[in-house]
């Protein structure tokens, strides 16, 4: 280790040490009657106004991962990386309008995850946990990868040990973590994304001013970006990429950034995030105010090319012996920087980790306390029981991420973070959908389920990487003449590309308007509804509205 | 019991949220130039539209406050 490597993590841990305070300290902040419910533990409270969720839904959706993965991917690919932008622009006029309404029937039943407002409006509890065990299998790689993140941190510090020793540094910082989330529940990450959204703000500001006119300004970036990336690579014999897309690509790039779009509210963590909040005028200014974090993603994404054209190379993971392109970000700050300042850029990205790491495990717990154990298990537990129960799970779900990055290679978080984003979109005709109409039939939903996620699974499997020889898995771009419907190619010959998620969703809606169709001319029995046109529309102050926190 | 108030009812200005989905025609923007501060016009035009996202989603927000709840 280099002093300026000493330096840089003395700076890293005095913040992470400030953070596990706050953690801890979290629990008394603005404190409810009990922490034995899943309203409190679970969802703060219900009560965060404006400034407490622009924080805490910022710091879930924008995470440590996407901090590092997206310049990455600009690195090594050029202008595809980018629809990080797009993707987050089109999002928030996307879904304006359903998360008003999802928030106002959760607040008036007392809905915790979106597989109970599933529940609750088709009385299937079929079909709630087929959302449910969805929402863990896609969260649970997505808190691995944010152990990746964390630890392509702590590797360019220098503490890049092997094999399972290499790893302890990060486990100590899972356990801290883990012990905190545990006893504070939401609020320790909504405590701490105040400090981790000050501390990227500032990093970001000035490495987008600094380093540009460090290295010649971005027009001389881009022509040199330009140049590196239209070398030949000597594996697949194509350019690396470009700094514009090419004539295949671009229907690749919108698909992406609209079904990532689509995907993103599908997730248990961002909605547990919206329905912490204590009303709809906080959900509608926080749609105007969230994109502020979305300019910042673009700036860095643009940090690839600073990347690129320094000079930086990514660094060896000396756990699995391959380089980590991961790690092209924190090398470039750790270079360019003086070592306090990396220092504070090196927190920055850490504690980006922790706090969509914790909100993530609190989804995928409260996903399995109410729509697995209480259904399946223990249906009269109590709300104390359920507490505890969920406390418990958010445990178990954090270690099996911890147990991903231990035993296997993180390669394998980021296919299996591929495929969740696929996944999760096939939730949209049951969960979003739902929203504003019970028209589709609930044996239509579950059939579109399993096609969409059946015939996604299956194109992903398809997919090779020429770059990294990998045969299957190896993205989520496919060419459009590869497309068959029964044997029947539509596109055949074309190499244009698209999107798998959205193949699999388009098939997935079709399948169930069809059973619809069916089941109706059939007069299957289509569940009972527990919910009432008005209650879409109930705010913060109606009367009718579920007492917080009671049984 | 006190009478359930009448369902909110469509508000015409929500179609501004369809003007942001323009980012997603990707041939009106796939250019170098002209650059903007070094920035060749695929990224800049991008970030254009961060603001115009902003500015749709806030008039509809705006326009949402006079209905009746």
């Amino acid at each position: 280790m280099s002093t300026d490597q000493i330096v840089q993590l003395a700076v890293f841990l005095v913040l992470f040490v400030l953070v596990a305070v706050m953690g801890f300290m979290a629990s008394r902040w603005q404190a409810g009657n009990t922490l034995d419910h899943l309203d409190e533990w679970g969802l703060g409270g219900r009560k965060f106004g404006s400034w407490i969720t622009w924080f805490l839904v910022g710091g879930d959706l924008y995470t440590a991962y996407t901090f590092v993965a997206v310049p990455a991917l600009i690195f090594g690919a050029g202008a595809l990386g980018f629809y990080a932008l797009p993707y987050t622009v089109v999002l928030y006029p996307i879904i304006f309008l359903p998360l008003q309404r999802m928030w106002s029937v959760s607040r008036m039943h007392g809905y915790v995850t979106p597989a109970d407002f599933v529940r609750g409006r088709y009385g299937s509890s079929l079909l709630a946990l087929l959302i449910a065990i969805t929402g863990i299998v896609a969260t649970m790689p997505y808190i691995a990868l944010q152990l990746v993140g964390l630890e392509s941190v702590l590797r360019t510090m220098g503490v890049n040990g092997s094999g399972l020793l290499g790893h302890l540094p990060l486990f100590i910082a899972f356990v801290i973590l883990a012990v905190y989330t545990y006893q504070s529940g939401l609020r320790a990450p909504a405590l701490i994304a105040f400090v981790k959204d000050a501390l990227i703000y500032l990093v970001i500001i000035v490495a987008i001013i600094y380093l540009p006119s460090k290295l010649g300004g971005w027009s001389h970036i881009f022509d040199q970006a330009s140049t590196a990336l239209a070398k030949t690579n000597p594996t697949t014999n194509k350019p690396f990429g470009s700094t514009l897309l090419g004539p295949t690509n671009q229907l690749q790039y919108a698909t992406l950034a609209l079904g990532s779009a689509l995907a993103l509210f599908l997730y248990p963590h961002s909605i547990t995030g919206i329905l912490a909040s204590k009303s709809r005028t906080v959900i509608k200014k926080n749609m105007v105010a969230l994109p502020a974090y979305s300019l910042v993603l673009g700036l860095l994404a643009l940090l690839g090319y600073v990347a690129l054209v320094s000079g930086a190379k990514p660094i060896v993971n000396q756990a699995t012996g391959k380089p980590d392109s991961n790690t092209i970000v924190p090398v470039l700050f750790g270079q360019q920087f003086p070592a306090w300042f990396a220092g504070i850029a090196f927190a920055a990205i850490g504690i980006g980790a922790l706090v969509p790491a914790a909100i993530m495990s609190i989804a995928a717990a409260n996903l399995w306390t109410r729509n697995i154990y209480k259904e399946y298990f223990k249906r009269d537990a109590t709300p104390k029981q359920e507490a505890t129960q969920a406390k418990l799970a958010s445990l178990v779900v954090k270690f099996g991420a911890v147990a991903f990055v231990l035993f296997v290679d993180p390669q394998f978080s980021i296919d299996l973070q591929l495929i969740g984003g696929v996944i999760i979109l096939q939730t949209l005709p049951s969960v979003a959908i739902a929203l504003y109409t019970r028209w589709l039939h609930r044996w239509g939903l579950v059939a579109g389920w399993v096609v969409g996620m059946g015939w996604g699974l299956y194109l992903l499997y398809t997919i090779p990487n020429p770059a990294n020889g990998k045969a299957h898995f190896g993205g989520s771009a496919l060419a459009t003449g590869n497309l068959s419907l029964f044997g029947w190619h539509p596109f055949a010959g074309s190499a244009v590309q698209i999107y798998v998620g959205a193949v699999a969703l388009v098939a997935n809606v079709v399948v169930a308007v069809v059973v619809t169709l069916i089941a109706r001319q059939a007069k299957w029995f289509n569940g009972v509804d527990q919910t009432n046109t008005a209650d879409y529309d109930r705010d913060e102050g109606d009367p009718k509205l579920k007492e917080i926190a009671v049984h | 019991m006190p009478k359930e108030p009448p369902p909110r009812r469509w508000n015409p200005w929500n179609l501004l949220l369809l003007v942001p989905l323009l980012m997603l025609i990707t041939p009106w923007y796939n250019f170098d130039g002209p650059r903007v501060f070094g920035l060749p016009f695929f990224y800049w035009y991008q970030f254009l539209f961060v603001p115009v996202g902003v500015i749709c989603v806030g008039v509809v927000y705006a326009k949402s406050r006079g209905e009746r709840r």
